[in-house]
């Protein structure tokens, strides 16, 4: 108030003085001088006071000289006109002159305003079209994200957070960064999201409205408002944070998260133009991590479709090959024997024979694949002595282990332990494990078979000195399709169906398959429980596949 | 078409890994007169070519363990006294027009086996 004053009384003041000077000068510095030309120092006096303050001032002064020339100095001729009218049209001059002026300063500083709005937001504009340039220059998720801390220190914040809305509604930190490298030990501290279920931070509440919150001074009552314990009080104190904002990611109707700036060290308060600009950087941010996110998701959705499409080729592959391999060997001695070589009968007659069962078994393994597949694979269940079937699986492998010199061990200690089941399928459980073991083991090595219970369990032990399985197809044995040799260069045939069949055919009698190997070389061994037969399982019931949704 | 009985000086390489499918093949190869060596995969192929010097055509089948029959093709271009032996693919693979295309052979013929073609090609080679 006071300072107005003095700036509105200043102009006076100077055309007062003005004139006492010129009074001075005209009385004791020049008078002879100023005899001839008495008004000149008044002349001056009206000048300047009219430059300095105006036409208020110059006609104080103007008046003040005019006085004291008439009534001070006796003047009282033309020459106290000539004064009073070239003053008048001095003063009216320079108070147009002074306008001008005025006018070309106040032009001058909205000139150099506009100049300093439009340099804001060129930088502005500039800042968000690199942010665009950094934030979709990969389509990689974390590293979008790091970009977008990045971006923001320090052209908006010293110290920066971004977390993201994970599955299940919890929230992770994914970035922080932080202008002062010296600081990193408390910056580690902010590295982790902390948990907050009663919504006492304002970033859960921005999160959960998608509404921005700037918070101008973050007061230290602020702070124990919004901390989440003791340790995060003291993490936020130390860290001085002066001015926050925190703006959430928001992209086609989701918000995916938050990203949180604040100031510490510039100690700069954010206003309305820094929280627009964050708004702006995070709507760019978010649709470029929205990007990514669907981009990686559509990359493992093509991977997975051709990861599966190969699959289907591979097994078309297979089955065709199985297939049509006896059918090659029973057309080629055919036409043998109708060439009428008698020599070759023999030889022939048991190919084409051993030829045609094997096809039989592939087809039944087929038309079992996708009955299992349409969820229609039946088991007709009765009360059974289970070492019966897994002896008649046994006699069925027998000629074939000794023709390959592989010894079979059998030790059925079950004591005519019943199940619930079905003769054909359970033999056929047995039979797969079996031949499997046979398959995979060279010569002179040896299956074990072994039935005992437990429990309420009875267990099917199928263990070999075979080759063993990799670690990393173990997962994968039950799976269709799935066998560990590449196609093109298997050694042993099959449709890689048998465990597939026996995995599901031991869950419909209500047991499991349990495989262990101790990796190439080291042979395997594949358990089979089923649950023994109580009185109340004992009736006959006709079992389909326990759930028809479960992918096979 | 066929030349029973007929004797052959060159022998026909048959490398197949499924023991009933090559007996087979080698019993009627052989009935029609046509010698026959026998290798179980692609990497037994190579060895027995290197002591037979009479090979007429080599029968070749796809999916086998140890060296497959792409391998072996590979391997029989590289090797300039193997490389100029015509090669039938004999597969029993689906697609085998596109399993052969890149391979040079001068035919496939696709198992369950179609004889009468396959013994014409053999006479035009042996």
């Amino acid at each position: 108030m006071r300072s107005v004053e003095r700036r509105r009384f200043f102009p006076y003041g100077v055309a007062v003085a003005s004139f006492l000077l010129a009074t001075a000068v005209r009385l004791w510095i020049a008078p002879g001088l100023l005899e001839r030309i008495p008004f000149a120092t008044f002349f001056l006096a009206t000048i300047v006071a009219a430059w300095v303050g105006g036409a208020g001032p110059g006609a104080l002064a103007l008046g003040l000289g005019a006085l004291t020339a008439r009534f001070g100095f006796g003047v009282v001729d033309t020459r106290l006109t000539a004064f009073v009218v070239v003053s008048t049209v001095v003063l009216v001059l320079s108070h147009v002159m002074r306008n001008a002026r005025i006018h070309a300063e106040l032009a001058g500083l909205e000139e150099l305003e506009a100049r300093r709005l439009a340099e804001a937001a060129r930088e502005r504009a500039a800042f968000l079209s690199d942010a665009n340039i950094a934030l979709t220059a990969s389509l990689d998720y974390d590293a979008t994200l790091a970009t977008l801390a990045n971006l923001v220190v320090p052209q908006i914040a010293d110290w920066c957070a971004v977390d993201v809305v994970e599955a299940g509604d919890t929230i992770r930190r994914v970035a922080v960064a932080h202008r002062d490298l010296a600081k990193t030990a408390l910056v580690d501290a902010t590295r982790v999201y902390p948990s907050d279920p009663e919504g006492r931070h304002p970033r859960t509440d921005v999160i959960r409205t998608g509404r921005s919150r700037l918070i101008v001074d973050v007061t230290p009552e602020r702070l124990e408002a919004m901390a989440l314990h003791d340790e995060h009080l003291r993490v936020m104190r130390e860290m001085g944070y002066v001015s926050a904002m925190i703006v959430a990611l928001v992209a086609r109707g989701r918000t995916l998260g938050a990203i949180t700036c604040a100031t510490m060290e510039s100690a700069r308060r954010y206003g309305s133009d820094d929280l627009a600009l964050l708004e702006d950087l995070a709507r760019r941010a978010a649709l470029a991590l929205d990007n990514a996110r669907l981009y990686r998701e559509a990359e493992s959705a093509r991977a997975e479709a051709e990861r599966a499409n190969r699959a289907k080729d591979d097994f078309l592959s297979v089955v065709s090959h199985e297939l049509k391999t006896p059918l090659a060997a029973t057309m080629g001695w055919l036409r043998v024997l109708r060439s009428g070589n008698g020599d070759s009968q023999p030889r022939a007659l048991d190919t084409i024979e051993r030829s045609m069962r094997l096809q039989g078994k592939l087809i039944d393994d087929l038309l079992d694949v996708s009955r299992m597949a349409a969820g229609q694979l039946h088991v007709d269940l009765r009360p059974l002595v289970l070492a019966e079937a897994v002896e008649a699986a046994v006699d069925v492998v027998r000629p074939e282990a000794a023709a390959k010199g592989v010894r079979l061990e059998v030790v059925l200690d079950s004591g005519g332990a019943v199940v619930a089941g079905d003769p054909d399928r359970l033999q056929q459980i047995a039979w797969n494990l079996l031949v499997n073991a046979v398959k995979f083991t060279p010569a002179s090595g040896v299956v074990q078979v072994r039935l005992a219970c437990a429990d309420g369990h009875a267990e099917l032990v199928v263990h070999d000195t075979g080759r063993g399985i990799p670690a990393a197809f173990l997962p994968h044995v039950f799976e269709r399709f799935r066998q560990a040799e590449p196609v093109a260069t298997r050694g042993k045939g099959g449709l890689g169906l048998g465990l597939a069949i026996t995995l599901h055919l031991v869950e419909l009698h209500g047991g499991r398959v349990d495989v262990a190997s101790d990796g190439e070389g080291a042979g395997s061994t594949f358990t089979v429980t089923l649950p023994l037969a109580t009185a109340d399982t004992a009736p006959a019931r006709d079992v389909t596949s326990l759930d028809q949704r479960r992918p096979l | 078409v066929t030349e029973s009985g007929g004797a052959h000086a060159h022998r026909v390489l048959l490398v197949e890994d499924d023991g009933d499918v090559r007996e087979a093949l080698a019993a009627v190869l052989e009935h029609e007169g046509y010698p026959v060596l026998e290798a179980q995969h692609g990497r037994d192929a190579l060895d027995k070519l290197r002591d037979a010097d009479d090979i007429c055509l080599i029968l070749l089948d796809l999916f086998m363990p140890t060296m497959n029959g792409w391998a072996f093709r590979e391997a029989q271009v590289k090797d300039p006294a193997i490389a100029d032996i015509p090669v039938v693919v004999v597969s029993a693979g689906a697609d085998l027009p596109r399993h052969v295309a890149k391979m040079g052979v001068v035919a496939a013929v696709a198992k369950p086996i179609d004889f009468d073609r396959l013994l014409r090609l053999v006479g035009q080679y042996c």
